[in-house]
């Protein structure tokens, strides 16, 4: 961060204190030795000063309140209530009780029938994941239309599709997560860094943190799941991964003995021609 | 999980409000754009928690504002404001990530958004491992998703080598 400008989002996140400790320590040498940025920090301060008083939370609150009911508001309900009361009340027909069962009707109808299109749309994954069990090694997941299917060692999928990793651990505390493709292009998945623990999660299913988009590499890739009672030295691993590189299609490369690793899970996606 | 809608202003009103004056350029648009982020919170803020919500107040006035440039099909003067403006009207990076949003959602994270990562590193400049940290991704994940639009969006890159 010495070298360059520092953004405007890390000196927001300065003064609204929700930088960790790490950075708010090397900002704060760099602004005790910065002339320029004390000025761009005192500017922001005089800046939030300005607006609140500008636009004070007072009146803007309830701008903002009133346009977050207007969005809200579910009109398909309101005008199918609106409809009701019309006929109840102008043409007198209704008792008291055929009141109530309409209310009733337009009630169940609300909490069951209508829902929000993002509640329609979400698929069940947690059926697929009990379905499978809990044996150590990677699941991964495709995404398929508007539903998620699990796929199995040597399925076909193609540039584009977009997948999930998951694992278990049998016990080790360690896990490593990479893949090559048939171009030789090693991805590491978890950790997400080289410089960063192999510690994983242990005794159920763990996604990881970002899902996974296949590129256009021909043939294959294959995703190998390393785990370990101790941190696995990822660089030794990677290294051993780049040189195999291209053409590798064997998943009977063993990286366990270059990384410290005790177990080997692999799993290979064709890709679609 | 409820919020206090008057704090949430008090506190992050300015940061919102200057980010989206510094991608607008325009008064009652950044000011339309900020009242539309604490809308946005109110209506998800279920999203809160467990992050610093300037992250998430942030990438949201971010989004907001690429959407008014985008629907307004206005392009602010200056070679920032090219680029900004080729990265909210280029609907194809959403085409083509729409469907990891989705995953992402599923599995109950953040929906990172392309258009913001664009922004984030051809307008802010920030660093692959910035960006990470703001998206709540990887950097290997922040790299593959740059190596895509480069490969993908001539037009961002041509601007970008300018």
């Amino acid at each position: 961060m010495n070298n360059r400008r520092v953004p405007d989002i890390t000196l927001e996140r300065f003064l609204l204190d929700e930088l960790d400790e790490k950075r708010v320590r090397e900002l704060r040498d760099m602004i005790a030795a910065d002339t320029v940025l004390r000025l761009r920090l005192e500017e922001m301060k005089e800046s939030s000063r300005d607006i609140l008083s500008l636009y004070p939370e007072e009146t803007m609150s309830l701008r903002i309140r009133e346009k977050a009911f207007r969005k809200t508001r579910r009109p398909l309900i309101r005008s199918k209530l609106k409809n009701v009361f019309y006929a109840l009340f102008s043409k007198r027909l209704i008792s008291a009780a055929a009141f109530a069962s309409v209310i009733a009707a337009v009630t169940f109808y609300a909490l069951t029938i209508y829902r929000p299109a993002e509640m329609r749309r979400q698929p069940e994954v947690a059926d697929v994941t009990r379905a499978k069990g809990l044996a150590p090694g990677l699941y991964i997941y495709r995404k398929k239309g508007d539903s998620i299917e699990i796929l199995e060692n040597g399925s076909v999928a193609g540039e584009g599709d977009l997948l999930q990793i998951g694992y278990v651990s049998a016990g080790l505390e360690h896990g490593l997560i990479f893949s090559i493709d048939g171009s030789g292009a090693v991805t590491l998945q978890h950790p997400d860094r080289a410089d960063r623990s192999t510690a994983i999660g242990t005794g159920k299913k763990i996604l990881l943190p970002t899902s996974y988009e296949l590129d256009d590499a021909p043939g294959f890739e294959t995703f190998y799941f390393i785990t370990s009672r101790k941190e696995i030295d990822v660089d030794m691993v990677m290294k051993k991964a780049q040189k195999i590189g291209r053409g590798s299609a064997s998943d009977t490369i063993d990286f366990t003995r270059a990384g410290s690793g005790d177990r080997q899970y692999v799993f290979t996606l064709n890709k679609r021609k | 999980m409820d919020i206090d809608i008057e704090d949430y202003y008090r506190k992050y009103a300015p940061m919102v409000l200057r980010r989206c004056r510094f991608l607008l350029r325009e008064e009652e648009s950044a000011l339309d754009a900020m009242q539309e982020v604490f809308v946005n919170l109110i209506r998800s803020s279920g999203r809160l928690s467990g992050s610093y919500p300037s992250s998430l107040l942030y990438r949201m006035a971010t989004n907001v504002c690429l959407n008014m440039i985008r629907s307004e099909k206005r392009r602010p003067a200056g070679p920032i404001d090219d680029v900004l403006f080729a990265i909210a009207s280029n609907e194809r990076f959403e085409e083509r990530f729409e469907a990891r949003d989705f995953l992402d959602r599923i599995f109950g994270r953040e929906a990172p958004s392309t258009r913001e990562i664009a922004v984030m590193h051809f307008i802010d400049r920030l660093t692959h491992e910035e960006i990470a940290e703001e998206m709540g991704m990887s950097v290997s994940g922040i790299r593959k998703r740059l190596s895509v639009l480069r490969k993908r969006a001539l037009e961002i890159k041509e601007l970008k080598d300018e």
